[in-house]
């Protein structure tokens, strides 16, 4: 039953894609989807981009097995909303088009700028299209009961080869209304679940939360901090630098910024987070009651007898609940989850390749511009090209835990994307080279420190276990490389020999806070 | 940014579509078994339409530009273009409170320079309608981000830093730690209804009519 619904889930986004795809035309439509979406479609459609099956499955799979600290995951997805809605969706819709280095080229030099915030968003989310496609291979295994090595690198191709076919076919209309469809099917099933799990409980929140406690069989500690994250030094500053990345990095994930532009006007960019501030967090709620749910119906012992790291808490929670048939349909909403969000991702990496690099940083200044035909076209092509890397990479990364995955990608895009972007919109002196810097300045230091982190060497989980380069203890690198992107861009902006184009500042400010001009 | 590019989004913008009337019907999806818990009283319903056609537009006549459907848009404009020919011929001066370059007849396929954009930005930027748009705009962001960060960071810490205080019981299995981290939701979904409060009653309809007044000159 769970594959015969897996199928209809491939056949009905298989339908959107070829039927969005028959629309679009234009450059506008492949990067915008037209920027004909409401903001009700698009808060649906950022949920979507957003809930990703590491919250779905994973967070529900933490807060089953450590209690409170699987909470503060939750905490730290949501509260990084505030950010983009008050800093940064509004500003963006006015000032750019379709990608981060819009913003930024609007009062900046082009070229460096472009390349390089291109190439921060690229490697953003290639780090969150790795984390999701390694937790997805092993995921679609599982909820299909395939449980060898070979199953699950076909799972993995399987889901590349369908993400690029709605990318490449549909462009954005199509992963938006994928991002809708999903996010209702995910909403939907969550609630479904959430009331199961009251009414059994009678609707009273103190006995689950007791008898969570005492199925997980942990007892008290189970409903205080550090059950998961420990109690060293280290365990406690990874954790900070964790809550770091999540809060500050939602603002600067380029498939989150690219939703804004879908919306015609700034106001529906607000309205649209207004949305998403809504249902993320209805669902991150309704997630703590489905993981205490689970710790409290199905044992601690038993979810971890099923999979060390709690993945299906959810699915074995579903199969409690209601027998096969809710388990189905659990699992074929965890799987149109994951296709969303890789298929977001992917559009993301591909429109930052074809408008900013390919387009515009990677021309000679006296060049004339491709037209925006010849860009799409190369869209299309850096999709495919973007899905096979990420296919290949997925393949040699199925060892790493996804949580950590998706902290890096957070960590990398609240080093490298965020301060430029603040810097900005808000701060009149900031230069070109102050950008680049910034970007550069976060994207390599990050990625350094999670070279020499323990995720890649020193212990049985990393990639090379045997080899030690481990010298930086956190696993997140937020804490160290966050203030490293502000402080570089502060620093090339200081000791920048231009000064910032004053003209172009006002220019900035006036379109972004009235959409005088805008896209 | 080339000329034919301005010219491109210039049209782009007043293709746009307005925002249909959202829906409220599905906002609620907060179980509502939640809400014993110190859950979120106010789920972050968008808000509703404001009565703009009551309240008179900035230029538009009491036309609403938020809910019209492009072609009605489209012709609102024409109209007021043409009204606005019509007055500045007849009385040979320029009706916008501000006059920072020299207004050209708006004719088809003209486009000014980069140098006089600029200008025209410039004086948007220093009028005082945006300086006040600005103004309410920083006053509510700056001090609620800083808030939200620090009360964010000051949980983040604690549930590090003090477990005796995060272990201390509440009410019955509720102990400081959960209670902080549901307050964390109540706070989010508190400072979005604000938030979307306070854009909507102080700057949305000024930033409206500045952003047509600018695009104007713009042409």
């Amino acid at each position: 039953m769970a594959a015969g619904l897996f199928v209809l889930v491939v056949l009905v986004t298989l339908g959107i894609t070829l039927w969005a795809g028959r629309r679009s035309r234009a450059a506008e439509d492949f990067y915008a989807g037209g920027r004909e979406f409401s903001p009700l479609q698009n808060g649906f459609a950022i949920s979507g981009d957003y809930m990703s099956a590491a919250s779905f499955l994973g967070v529900t799979g933490l807060i089953a097995l450590y209690g409170y600290d699987g909470l503060l995951y939750t905490i730290g997805f949501l509260v990084g909303w505030l950010l983009v809605l008050m800093l940064v969706a509004e500003l963006v819709r006015n000032c750019g088009r379709y990608t981060l280095a819009d913003v930024l080229s609007l009062r900046m030099r082009q070229r460096p700028v472009r390349a390089a915030a291109g190439i921060s968003s690229i490697v953003v989310s290639l780090f969150y299209l790795l984390g999701q496609m390694v937790g997805a291979g092993s995921l679609v295994a599982l909820l299909l009961h395939l449980h060898s090595a070979a199953s699950r690198d076909w799972s993995i191709v399987g889901i590349g080869v369908l993400m690029v076919v709605y990318v490449t076919v549909g462009g954005m209309k199509a992963t938006t209304w994928i991002q809708i469809v999903k996010c209702v099917l995910l909403l939907g099933g969550t609630l479904l679940l959430t009331v199961l799990v009251l009414v059994r409980f009678h609707g009273d929140l103190g006995t689950l939360m007791r008898s969570a406690a005492h199925d997980s069989g942990q007892g008290s500690a189970y409903l205080l901090p550090g059950l998961h994250f420990g109690h060293s030094l280290t365990d406690q500053l990874d954790f900070i630098s964790l809550g770091l990345a999540l809060v500050l990095g939602t603002g600067g994930l380029p498939h989150i910024l690219a939703r804004f532009y879908t919306v015609p006007t700034a106001r529906a960019a607000r309205r649209s987070a207004i949305w998403a501030i809504g249902l993320v967090g209805s669902f991150y709620l309704m997630t703590i009651v489905l993981g205490l749910g689970a710790a409290a119906v199905i044992g601690g012992p038993a979810l971890r007898a099923a999979n060390a790291a709690g993945n299906t808490a959810v699915p074995q929670l579903a199969g409690a609940m209601g027998g096969t048939v809710l388990l189905a349909l659990t699992s074929a909403v965890a799987f149109a989850t994951i296709l969303a969000v890789v298929a977001g991702l992917t559009l993301a990496s591909s429109t930052s390749f074809a408008h900013d690099l390919w387009a515009r940083a990677f021309r000679h200044p006296g060049e004339p511009q491709p037209s925006e035909h010849q860009e799409v076209v190369v869209a299309r092509i850096a999709a495919v090209v973007i899905g096979a890397l990420a296919i290949v990479l997925s393949l040699y990364a199925q060892k790493l835990n996804v949580a950590v995955l998706v902290g890096i990608a957070f960590a990398v895009a609240a080093s490298a994307n965020l301060p430029a972007l603040i810097f900005n919109l808000f701060w009149h002196r900031f230069t070109t080279r102050g950008a680049t810097w910034a970007i550069y300045g976060g994207l390599i230091p990050c990625l350094a420190l999670v070279v020499i982190s323990p995720v890649v060497s020193g212990n049985a989980a990393a990639i090379f276990p045997t080899a030690h380069f481990d010298w930086f203890p956190l696993q997140n690198p937020g804490l160290v490389s966050v203030p490293c992107g502000f402080l570089f861009g502060w620093l090339g902006t200081v000791t920048s020999r231009r000064h910032a184009d004053p003209d172009a500042y006002a220019e900035l400010e006036v379109r972004a806070l009235t959409g005088a001009g805008a896209a | 940014m080339s000329p034919q590019e301005l010219a491109e989004r210039e049209s782009a913008a007043q293709a746009d579509r307005a925002d249909p009337a959202a829906s409220t019907d599905d906002a609620e999806r907060v179980p509502p078994d939640l809400a014993q818990e110190p859950a979120p009283p106010e789920e972050p319903v968008p808000p509703e339409e404001p009565p703009d056609e009551s309240e008179p537009e900035h230029r538009g006549g009491g036309f609403d530009w938020w809910a019209a459907t492009p072609e009605a848009r489209g012709k609102q404009q024409a109209r007021q273009a043409h009204d606005a020919r019509a007055e500045r011929a007849a009385w040979a001066e320029p009706v916008e409170p501000v006059e920072p370059v020299a207004l050209a007849e708006p004719a088809e396929g003209d486009v000014p320079g980069r140098a006089e954009a600029a200008a025209v930005y410039r004086a948007a930027h220093d009028s005082a309608e945006f300086r006040a748009i600005r103004t309410r705009y920083r006053r509510f962001v700056f001090p609620a981000t800083l808030a939200f960060l620090l009360w964010y960071l000051l949980y983040v810490v604690l549930a590090v830093t003090a477990p005796q205080l995060m272990a201390r019981p509440i009410a019955g299995p509720l102990n400081t730690a959960w209670l902080l981290g549901l307050l964390q939701f109540v706070s989010t979904f508190l400072l979005t209804w604000l938030y979307a409060r306070h854009a909507r009653n102080h700057r949305d309809r000024a930033a409206l009519g500045l952003r047509w007044e600018t695009q104007d000159r713009l042409r």
